[in-house]
């Protein structure tokens, strides 16, 4: 008896030594990503006056001005992007009980696009806005978007059980979105339609450390919402019937989500542009990593593998050497894609085990 | 009918009509004027025939459709006024909903019964694990303690579902169609343990079933819902007495039989067979009588036939205005199969 209680309070220690291992293995993960992502880039600069630069040691005013004024607010963007959208990613897939969810596909990132296509159309054609306020504007014109994209999504998600019809309407909100965005596009003033455009093309590079004193505390107040959450969402994970009768708040919880997700995705796609694929194959990513469902695990995974992945896909992205780097888009497409597929057809053949 | 009352009830259901409410304030009432209760340590059975409101009654009871006109109380509160915590903290739930994320662990599923009872964060006390693994155990799910939903047989399933609702701890423990999908020692079992828990721990215990024959078994009284969408509560025996279950559920094909309290297959033919004797043999020739659709009686009247088994001897005697010996079923089936096609 007390044998198999020493063994199993031993099983419960390995368990947990294990799992620590395993965050300290992605935390560390996530500093080398930060650090290569800095120190990669067209401007050659080698390793040594990198490292010297880094420590002070060299006052060269134009290597301290490219790692601190552009790099390090790129790699910290992609570090509160790559976060952020898998974060919301969870939430959703989480909330709609569909894991295929995210925002992107759900049209939640074309809805705060649209909101930023109607703010910047409409306002800044006819008006002369400071930058820090229109920059403000932006966001909160994306915000609204996004809620408002969730908020329809949602109605349908009521109405329909099955994943793919879910997906469907999404596609369709998102088309929806850029026609609407195609009519204002044809009102608006050229060099309004041009930086609109660019927009959309999503890129980590148009954000200054003055664009993340904002996004940051958006960022972290979002994750500690998130970890207030976590027990009804662990419970929402038997569906949304058992989660009642087990005594969680649902609705409450479901607001929350909403406020949070369309916060969240609002303020990063208002500063980045639309960024496809991270928020729905970063939590699988995490998932099939651990093993594990909870979100006391899946959570913190989702906020150290997201970062990650969006560090390496801008690495990916300055690989050419250039003053211009690939898309941002692409190279996440590129590497969620066949994700995405892996998971369809994984799931379809246990629909037929069934 | 007799229903009883009185301050211990852990569930009182005082006048109620469940049913669903339409447009333009017009409602649906499918089950009407309902004053039922349940006493600790009593299993429950709640049957009736398909869509007669079963589930309608269950989900108005836990909160998840609200009920048209009434009242509900647990012990003395009022249940109108509780939450979905506050209920969780009395009122325990299994529905036959499937849980959607498969690869939960038994452990994490059995745990979420204490969602009412952990901190902000859900993490589990010592005293939180203990009852979980206790629970586990009393399902007989200890080996499987680390098993991934997904893993698990159905059977096995409905049991953790059920280890979930007894971590919770609570009084009264209402299920949706448990016995489901589930086959026969299966279906035993987990009755089985829902009467010890009843028997045994005081809990008040309601299921719904289409299980007519187990439910008769194992139940200490049987809600069951009548052609005129009422409910009646009686004990199992009051309902065979009373012929209640034969107007519900009988019909002109089949019909229910107060001897062998199951339901058989109204005969057919006009044929009637008086059968003397005891013994297994006996009883099989009944059965084999009734399966081709003989009626079988028990006292001599004006019968066309009259059969005499011999249990010692292992033979059947039959006469029909002349007598026949006969040493099988096999013989006896092919005797009556020409009887039928002669009259």
């Amino acid at each position: 008896m007390e044998k198999q209680h020493i063994t199993k309070n031993l099983s419960i220690k390995r368990n947990n030594n294990k799992t620590l291992l395993f965050f300290l293995s992605l935390s560390i993960l996530v500093i080398v990503a930060f650090i290569l992502d800095i120190a990669i880039g067209s401007a050659n600069i080698t390793m040594g006056s990198f490292i010297k630069t880094i420590f002070g040691q060299i006052t060269d005013e134009s290597t301290k001005y490219i790692i601190f004024e552009t790099r390090m607010p790129r790699a910290v963007t992609a570090i509160v992007v790559g976060g952020g959208l898998s974060l919301s990613g969870l939430l959703l897939q989480t909330l709609f009980h569909n894991p295929l969810a995210g925002p992107y596909v759900l049209g939640i990132s074309s809805g705060a696009g649209l909101g930023v296509a109607i703010y910047t159309m409409t306002a800044l054609t006819f008006f002369s806005i400071h930058p820090v306020i229109s920059a403000a504007g932006q966001a909160v014109a994306a915000m609204l978007g996004a809620a408002m994209v969730f908020m329809l999504v949602l109605v349908f998600s009521w109405r329909l059980v099955d994943t793919v019809s879910l997906l469907i309407i999404g596609i369709m909100i998102g088309a929806l979105a850029s026609s609407v965005v195609g009519i204002l596009q044809f009102f608006a003033r050229p060099e309004v339609v041009h930086r609109f455009v660019i927009w959309t093309l999503g890129s980590l590079g148009s954000t200054a450390w003055i664009h993340l004193k904002f996004i940051i505390p958006v960022f972290f107040l979002s994750i500690v919402a998130s970890v207030f959450l976590l027990k009804p969402l662990d419970a929402m994970l038997m569906g949304e019937i058992h989660a009642r009768i087990t005594g969680v708040n649902v609705n409450g919880t479901r607001l929350m989500m909403i406020i949070i997700s369309s916060v969240l995705v609002g303020t990063i796609t208002a500063f980045t542009g639309p960024i496809g694929f991270v928020g729905m194959t970063v939590p699988h990513i995490v998932r099939l990593i651990s093993g594990k469902v909870s979100l006391k695990y899946v959570l913190p995974g989702v906020l150290l593998i997201g970062p990650s992945v969006m560090l390496l896909c801008d690495i990916i992205s300055q690989l050419p050497g250039r003053a211009e780097t690939l898309p941002i888009n692409g190279v996440t497409a590129f590497l969620g894609a066949p994700v995405v597929i892996f998971l369809i057809v994984r799931s379809r053949k246990l629909k037929t085990n069934i | 009918m007799g229903e009883p009352y009185s301050d211990i009830s852990l569930l009182t259901i005082k006048n109620c009509t469940v049913g669903y409410s339409l447009k333009q304030n017009k409602n649906l009432e499918v089950l009407a004027n309902l004053n039922l209760s349940v006493q600790p340590g009593e299993l429950i059975t709640f049957i009736g025939p398909n869509g007669c409101g079963k589930s309608t009654l269950i989900k108005s009871l836990v909160g998840l459709i609200p009920k048209l006109k009434g009242e509900l109380y647990f012990k003395n509160e009022n249940l109108e006024l509780t939450s979905f915590s506050e209920r969780a903290e009395r009122i325990g739930v299994v529905l036959t909903e499937p849980v959607y994320e498969r690869n939960m662990t038994v452990k994490e599923l059995v745990s979420m019964g204490r969602y009412t009872h952990t901190n902000w964060l859900g993490s589990l006390s010592k005293l939180d694990r203990a009852i979980v693994d206790e629970s586990i155990t009393k399902v007989g799910l200890r080996v499987k303690i680390n098993s991934r939903l997904a893993e698990l047989s159905d059977g096995e399933r409905q049991r953790a579902m059920i280890a979930r609702v007894l971590s919770q701890d609570v009084d009264l423990i209402i299920l949706d169609e448990p016995t489901a999908h589930l086959d026969l020692s299966n279906r035993m079992e987990v009755l089985l343990l829902l009467k010890s828990l009843a028997h045994e721990f005081g809990k008040g215990i309601l299921l719904s079933t289409h299980e007519l024959g187990l439910a008769l078994q194992v139940s200490d009284r049987i809600w069951m819902v009548n052609n005129q969408q009422q409910v009646i509560s009686d004990i199992p025996e009051e309902l065979i007495r009373t012929g209640w279950l034969d107007r519900v559920f009988g019909n002109e094909k089949i019909s229910f039989h107060p001897w062998s309290a199951s339901f058989e297959v109204s005969s057919k033919t006009s044929i009637k067979a008086f059968v003397r004797g005891i013994g297994i043999l006996q009883a099989c020739v009944v059965r084999l009588l009734k399966r081709m659709g003989v009626k079988v009686i028990y006292e001599s009247a004006d019968q066309k036939i009259t059969i005499d088994v011999y249990e010692q001897d292992q033979k059947i005697v039959v006469d029909n205005g002349s007598k026949k010996e006969i040493h099988t079923l096999h013989e006896l089936q092919s005797y009556i199969t020409k009887l039928l096609q002669e009259a």
